[in-house]
């Protein structure tokens, strides 16, 4: 809907004030061409308000045709184009409107009179029409501006609740349960053990709950945050859980978001390993190439090993704040070759 | 009380930990002894068909078959239950599939004494919990199945639904048909149907439930009588009813 038309106020609005500007125009072109006045607002003032219906369209024209794209010739070319063609069409069907009062009356020569007008008319005409393009692209730049806040404003509602997501996950109540009841399980029979749990239950809960704080970390606390979970779920899967890490000393430094590993990992447990009725081996890789940091953790896979499947939120939440982060820099794939699940994260390097 | 014999029972866990600490707390009990540990739903299973205990300590989240499955499959095998289990969100789905108790982990000594001392009641009336018909309720799962779970022996398989073929009701039983193999099951076909996609699995005959994914194409012998052909080459009545069935979904 073109802008001045969108509520009925404003169609009103619009009509009046360019019936006035016509009959205006009407009187000015009077005194410029030494028309009679009265004779000149019957002969141009329908003819002035016509333009409104050739301006309109050029809004549309104007959203075809964005100036960012940078091809300047191209628009200025179409509009000069389109600008005679609708001065021709007008001329030619003010011509026709002064031929019919021309035949109606005998003594008025309207005909002449819209002759000896044309000229002033055309300029007019081309600087209305140029106007109107201003108009339509300063308009078309507002609503742009207004738009991009718009998105940005959501995008940063999309990020805080993935974090918010990425936290909750971290500290999930059933993960809760779980390392109590190990503990439960085992304070009486491995005292020593269960205080070594202890501690690693401890160091995982403070990383997770300073996330808020700290939303850059280094790869080698994400690795040792997933180690403290990894040894936590390892008392509770046994022998079905193995895992098998390798990460280079020199990316240990490395900046990494928080909580980055953490869902994947948790993932490659609780869809992977655990669909697995004697476990599986969790694989987690981290290497630098082209400037870039791949890792990849991959984990075995039973399909039918659940009654439900994952509902992927995690890795969406992961994605979406990668791409916050990194815009399109960084990338999170995920695949299955054979039995097993894969994730490759690619990120920068600084 | 008279001195009766202990109750056989079986320790159904995933966890290590878990299974070790409820044997230890059983070990005060002389009411009960543990026959044997299991440490996934498939070894219940065998366990159960081998050994027979009466009684089953039972975890509900384990991997590939859960506690709930388990009793699906050994119904008839087993009289009584009892749920122990980290959550509490399942209390009820147990009860409704008449547990003698439920216990929540970390198991507290007292609570686990409670649940043996009504082990130990119900076995004296020697009233079995009515597994079999609660679970034979269609409205206690409506959430559609991935998978079938079959029973032969002590093996169990696990078909994922899509590789089902077709579904052939055979008095108290029905076949199920995969590609490879034929299992038997204690079933009814419109029980099962129920809790299968409508828009997968379609009932093309009285006897016969087919995934319309694995349909080649239907021959019509006369006005009435139409054959649907799989994709295998094999080839099922279609009853009329059944071709209704059959055109309203494809």
């Amino acid at each position: 809907m073109y802008p001045l038309f969108r509520t009925p106020n404003r169609l009103i609005a619009t009509l009046v004030g360019w019936s006035l500007f016509s009959a205006g125009l009407s009187t000015l072109v009077s005194g410029i061409t030494d028309i009679p006045l009265a004779r000149s607002l019957e002969l141009f003032a329908p003819a002035y308000f016509l333009w409104l219906l050739f301006l309109i369209p050029n809004y549309y024209l104007c959203r075809a045709l964005p100036l960012d794209k940078g091809a300047w010739t191209t628009v200025i070319g179409t509009q000069t184009v389109i600008l005679l063609i609708t001065a021709l069409i007008w001329a030619l069907l003010g011509r026709g409107y002064a031929l019919i009062l021309d035949s109606l009356s005998e003594t008025v020569p309207y005909l002449d009179y819209f002759s000896r007008a044309l000229f002033t008319n055309l300029v007019v005409f081309a600087g209305e029409y140029e106007f109107f393009v201003l108009l339509h692209y300063l308009f078309i730049a507002l609503q742009r501006g207004r738009d991009l806040e718009q998105q940005a404003l959501q995008q940063e509602l999309l990020t805080s609740k993935a974090e918010l997501r990425a936290l909750r996950a971290t500290i999930h109540p059933h993960f809760l349960f779980n390392a109590l009841n190990v503990l439960a399980n085992i304070t009486d029979s491995e005292p020593a053990q269960a205080r070594h749990f202890c501690l690693r239950l401890a160091d995982f809960l403070r990383y997770s709950v300073a996330y808020g704080n700290r939303p850059t970390a280094t790869l080698g606390a994400e690795l040792e945050h997933v180690q403290n979970y990894l040894s936590i779920e390892r008392e509770r899967f046994g022998e079905r859980l193995c895992t098998d890490i390798e990460v280079d000393d020199n990316l240990l430094e490395i900046p990494a978001p928080s909580l980055m590993l953490f869902p994947l990992v948790e993932n490659a447990i609780k869809h992977g390993i655990d669909s697995c009725i004697e476990g599986g081996c969790l694989k987690l890789r981290a290497e630098a190439g082209d400037g870039r940091l791949h890792i990849e953790i991959s984990n075995p896979v039973d399909e039918l090993g659940h009654k439900r499947q994952g509902t992927g939120i995690g890795l969406i939440s992961l994605r979406q704040r990668l791409k916050n982060r990194y815009g399109d820099d960084a990338t999170l794939q995920t695949c299955r070759e054979a039995d097993l699940f894969i994730a490759r994260i690619c990120l920068p390097l600084p | 009380m008279a001195k009766r014999e202990p109750i056989p029972c079986l320790i159904v866990d995933d966890e290590p930990h878990a299974r070790q600490a409820l044997q230890n707390a059983l070990a005060r009990h002389p009411e009960v002894e543990v026959v044997g540990l299991c440490e996934n739903g498939l070894q219940a299973v065998k366990a159960i068909n081998e050994q027979r205990p009466q009684l089953l300590f039972l975890d509900v989240q384990m991997p590939k078959l859960d506690g709930f499955d388990v009793l699906e499959l050994v119904q008839e095998q087993i009289p009584f239950v009892v749920f122990v289990t980290a959550y509490d969100q399942y209390a009820v789905q147990a009860f409704e599939a008449n547990a003698v108790d439920y216990l929540l982990k970390p198991v507290d000594p007292e609570r686990l004494a409670k649940a043996v001392e009504k082990v130990v009641t119900r076995v004296g009336m020697e009233e079995p919990s009515r597994l079999q018909s609660l679970l034979a309720d269609p409205v206690r799962e409506r959430e559609l199945l991935r998978r079938i779970l079959v029973r032969d022996g002590s093996e169990v398989h696990v078909l994922a639904v899509d590789a089902v073929m077709f579904i052939e009701a055979a008095d108290d039983y029905v076949a199920i048909h995969t590609a490879d193999a034929t299992h038997i099951k204690l079933d009814r076909l419109s029980r099962l149907q129920k809790k299968l996609d409508p828009r997968q699995f379609c009932r093309i005959h009285r006897s016969y439930l087919l995934n319309i994914n694995w349909l080649a194409r239907i021959e019509s012998e006369s006005k009435d009588s139409r054959i649907a052909i799989l994709t295998d080459k094999r080839e099922l009545p279609i009853s009329r009813s059944g071709y209704g069935n059959l055109r309203k979904l494809l």
